[in-house]
Order: C-alpha cells, then structure tokens, then sequence
C-alpha cells in the first residue's frame, strides 16, 4: 500500500489574541495594557490521507478547518507537530511542492480585477512554467468543463460571482495539481453554480486523480464530494471516517413518515414515538415521528398494526441535523 | 541559475506590460495623474528657485547646482514613485487584510512577486521632465560629462534607488507586527525631503544622522557631484556598503516575519 500523500501528527497551532474590553474607556486602557488570550485553533489533531481521496472537513465557524487547511499549504507555521504533504514540509514552500498543489479559498481571489481572466491565466503560465502545449489542453479542458469560453476576454470586475469563481478554479488548476485545498468553494453561490462547481470538482478528481480536502458550512457540498469525513470541534478532531459512519455512530433517531388512509388522533401516535409533524392534507393524515435507530423497524410494525396506514416511509436524519446535534451536545 | 534568471527577468517585464493595459484601461485617470505628477515636480524647482534666488546659494551650492540635484531628485522620485510606492502599499495591506496567502503558496520568490506586480506609469511625464531639467542644467553649468563619469552616475543612482528600495521594505515589513499601520507607507515619502537637499545643508547632530548612521543625506547629493566633475569615491563606497548591509537585513527580517504571518480569519 502507498504512503499517504498527507500526514500530520499531533498538528497544534496556538494564537494569542488580544481581548479588548468594551467601550470607549476600554479602548483608552489598550493603549498602555493589554491583555491577551492564547486561542487553540488547531490543537493536536492526526490523521493521514491518500491519494485520490476527496475528503471534507466539517465544523463550526471557529473550529480550525481553514487553519488547518492553511498550515497544509504552508501559508501558516505549527506552533507543534509533523506534517507532510506530498512528501514535502509545507512551511519550507519548495518550490517543487508548490507546483503540485493549489489552494482556492472562496472568499480570496487572485485574478487581476481590471483585466480579463486570460490574463491572470497566461501569468501563471510563466510563473509555474507550464509548458504551451499542456497550458492549451488545460484551459481548453477545463473552459469546456466549466463552460466559460464566452468570458474569458471580458474584465474580471463585470462578471458574475458565478462566473468569477469559475475562472478562479481555473487559474488555480491551470498547473494540473496533484493536491487541491478547497475553502468554501461555493460560498455565496446560487444552488445551481453551487451544482455546477460540485460536477466540476467530482469531475476533476475522476479524471485527474487529484487528491481534495474541501471545507464547507453547505452540507451539500461534503455529501455529494466527500466518501470520509473529518469533523473538527473546538481545534480537536472529533470524527474521521465515511459519512455513514456518522449516522451510524451520532444519529440517535430514525425518522418514520406515515399517510393515514383514516384519521386519527395525536395521541394515538404519540404512544410509539416524538412526533414531529402531524398534518391534515385534504382527506389524508401525514404525520412524521421521530424513534431510536434500533427501535425503527418495531416500532413500523406496531403502528402499521395498530393504526390505519397507507404509506409508511423510514429514513435517516439529515446528516445536517445530525452535526449540529453533535456540535450541540459536544458530542465526543 | 541561468533558467532562474530568465524566468524572473521575463516575469518582470510581463508586469510591467499587464500594468500598462490596467492603466490604459482607465485613460482619464491615467492622464490626471500624469498632470498631478507634472504639478508636483514643476512646484519642487519652482519652490527651490524662489529659495536660491533670494539667499544665493543652498548648502554652498548655487542655482545651477540645485537645479542639476533636483533634477537628479526628480528622475529618482519617479522611479521610486512609479515602482515602489504602489508595490510597499498593496505589501502592507496583504499583510494586514490576509491577500499575502495568495503569493505565499506561488512558486516563486514572495518578495519578487509582491514587489515587481504593480508599478505605475504616469510618472512618465515627470521623468521626461527630470531628464529634460537635467539636461538643461547640464549645459547651463557648461559641465562635460565622460564616459566614466557617465556610468558612475549611473551606477549611484542605482544604488541610491536600491537604498530607497531597501529601508522602505524593512519599514513596511512592521505591517507583520503592528495589527495596522496604515501611515507606516509615509514614512519613506516624507523623508524625501532630507535627499531633497545637498548633505552639506546638514551640520553637527544631523551631518552624522543623515549622512553617516541613515545616509538618507547621500542619495540625490553623491550623483549630482559625479556629474559635476567631482570624486567622492568615499561616499559612493559607504552608501554602497550600506545598501549591501540594507538587502541583507531586510532580506533576513522579511523571511524571519514570514513565521509571524497569522492570515486572517474567514
């Protein structure tokens, strides 16, 4: 079995912030003392990924994902630990290494504002020394994937949010790299560009192997990407394995829906689980429940006995509702 | 080494046409602030003759002579105005807004990439100027300027602009500690004016500040005499020195800030 292409151990980073009382006689103590809090952003996480993993990191506002994403591109220095991407320390920002990754952070740009995106795209031809013919099969691929042949000469300042974000992946995969660090990809797009950029990326990997860590608060981004998941709470790592994984372990309920062919009263219902819902839907009564996992297909088989059901549907939470539980309950 | 250089020096000149088209994307703009810049130098020389022409002379030069040293200031002020100002602007506000990330993760030098992206080219009228007020000082002063004297003057002036270049970044790279210092970038622009002058204005306390321990004194001053026939071999071989010493700190500090760097939040 290959090596991973990404190992860290027992990664920590620590910054010290400054906390500032409130007010306008706070401000005047801050000229002469203030004081700072040390902030565990990352703090001793682990884990190893290989090549061609799509993997998504999953956390609150706060919790260390982009940290940790910054210090695996070498743009911030670990206050602890070891770490390797692609063989390489990132904070020695080897040339070599860095020709073999690239780092799209959906809130930065690096396309020149007044000039259009080919521009920005024949710059970092001469900066990571693409050769022509590969620069060519590249964009011509990639224009095509994304479908942005019609703005590649237009200034970057009069397209869309869409359209910018599109020719930033662009310019960010124009060197073919073998690690891609994605922060919020698709933050601030509209449900159809957020669809588009995740075909590309799913694309992308098929085709190129690239080997993805992505962060997103859109679960939607991490379901459709990502096989495995690392969830991040606090600077600590606190899950890392498949999706499923996570409904298997932190999903406490299984969702039952029911459409009543009679109606019947809350109460009934009420015997066999928390009801959520319990609706009146012209001649049919829905109702929805909530059971424990392991009671799910009992508790089906007691209400369609007793009760008069017509349809009978059970599901796993959304793994949305699943997180935030976790995050709520400090779940460990 | 030679494949290095190549690929810098094509990059260099690749800025420097990607900035000519954002410019001349923004015509008006582009030719007020070529007149803004016209204003300021014709405002400098017209400034100093009112000065020289009521005491006589400035530090023991006269009129000619301060013509020819802002001249020299003009051509210097421009360059370093068209290269530098923007570059150490846009240095601290990556630093400060979390946009330093993006060249960070460049295949290339961070420091070439930051300083050699931006430059501007409305100076370009009052380098015209410069050269032109230069020239005319020139023959006023009926100087004849030798080969040697020629690539002497030259090669100061580089280094004069190295020197420039050099305690600007080192200024600039505070950005890394201080949370925000937006008037950090006015320090050097400020200063201008102590090389506005000849060294010889300076005396006691501030002859040894300006032209020995910040030889900001020597920078207009030591070209100007080369060009007038004199041979301050002395000087020109401190502020070389000093220049060297400037590149290595600065180098040295730059790299060791980068540790610092925090980035921002999302």
């Amino acid at each position: 079995m290959s090596e991973p292409i990404i190992q860290v151990k027992n990664l920590s980073k620590y910054f010290k912030v400054y906390q500032k009382k409130p007010g306008l006689l706070g401000s005047v103590e801050s000229l002469w003392h203030r004081e700072y809090q040390e902030v565990k952003a990352v703090d001793d996480i682990s884990f190893d990924i290989n090549q061609g993993e799509v993997v998504g990191f999953i956390g609150q506002n706060g919790a260390g994902k982009t940290t940790t994403l910054k210090m695996l591109s070498g743009l911030l220095y670990p206050t602890s630990g070891e770490l390797s991407v692609l063989g390489f320390n990132p904070w020695d920002r080897k040339k070599e290494f860095q020709k073999q990754f690239s780092l799209v952070m959906g809130q930065k740009n690096q396309l020149w504002w007044d000039l259009p995106a080919m521009e920005t795209f024949l710059l970092n031809q001469a900066i990571y020394e693409i050769p022509k013919n590969q620069f060519k099969k590249t964009l011509d691929k990639l224009v095509d994937l994304l479908d942005v042949k019609d703005v590649l000469h237009v200034q970057v300042r009069k397209l869309s949010l869409g359209q910018r974000m599109k020719c930033e992946l662009i310019a960010a995969l124009l060197h073919n790299p073998k690690v891609l660090f994605l922060d919020e990809p698709t933050i601030g797009l509209d449900v159809v560009m957020q669809k588009i950029l995740r075909d590309f990326i799913k694309e992308y990997n098929k085709e190129f192997g690239a080997t993805i860590i992505l962060t997103s608060h859109y679960m939607g981004d991490v379901k459709e990407l990502c096989e495995r998941a690392i969830i991040i709470d606090h600077g600590h790592k606190i899950f890392d394995g498949k999706l499923q994984e996570i409904i298997d372990k932190y999903a406490r309920n299984k969702i039952l829906s029911f459409v009543f062919s009679k109606t019947i009263k809350k109460e009934d219902l009420e015997k066999f689980g928390t009801v959520k819902e319990f609706n009146q839907d012209g001649s049919l009564q829905t109702a929805t429940i909530l059971t424990p996992r392991l009671k799910a297909a009992k508790v089906a088989a007691a209400v369609l006995e007793n009760l008069p059901v017509q349809d009978v549907n059970i599901e796993e939470p959304p793994i949305e509702a699943i997180i935030r539980e976790v995050f709520k309950t400090g779940n460990r | 080494m030679k494949t290095k250089i190549k690929k810098y020096w094509q990059l260099f000149w690749y800025f420097r046409k990607l900035q000519l088209m954002r410019q001349l994307e923004y015509r008006t703009d582009f030719i007020f602030w070529g007149f803004v810049s016209l204003m300021w130098s014709g405002f400098t020389f017209f400034f100093f003759s009112l000065i020289v022409r009521v005491s006589g002379n400035i530090g023991g030069w006269n009129e000619y002579q301060i013509y020819l040293l802002i001249s020299v200031f003009t051509i210097l002020d421009a360059f370093t105005w068209s290269f530098f100002y923007h570059n150490m602007r846009y240095y601290t506000n990556y630093v400060f807004s979390g946009d330093l990330s993006q060249f960070l993760t460049k295949p290339i030098d961070t420091q070439f990439l930051m300083m050699t992206q931006n430059n501007t080219y409305n100076n370009i009228f009052r380098l015209i100027m410069g050269i032109v007020m230069l020239l005319w000082s020139i023959n006023k002063l009926q100087l004849e300027i030798s080969l040697l004297s020629f690539v002497w003057f030259f090669y100061t002036f580089i280094v004069a602009m190295l020197f420039v270049y050099f305690l600007w970044f080192c200024i600039s790279t505070l950005s890394f500690y201080v949370e925000k210092l937006d008037n950090i970038n006015d320090i050097i622009p400020s200063l201008r004016q102590m090389w506005q002058v000849p060294e010889e204005v300076y005396t006691g306390f501030f002859s040894v500040l300006f032209r020995f321990i910040i030889p900001l004194g020597l920078i207009t001053s030591i070209p100007t005499k080369i060009l007038l026939g004199q041979q301050p071999w002395v000087s020109t071989i401190y502020l070389s020195v000093f220049t060297v010493l400037m590149m290595i700190i600065s180098r040295i500090f730059f790299k060791f800030s980068l540790r610092k760097y925090g980035s921002v939040g999302n």
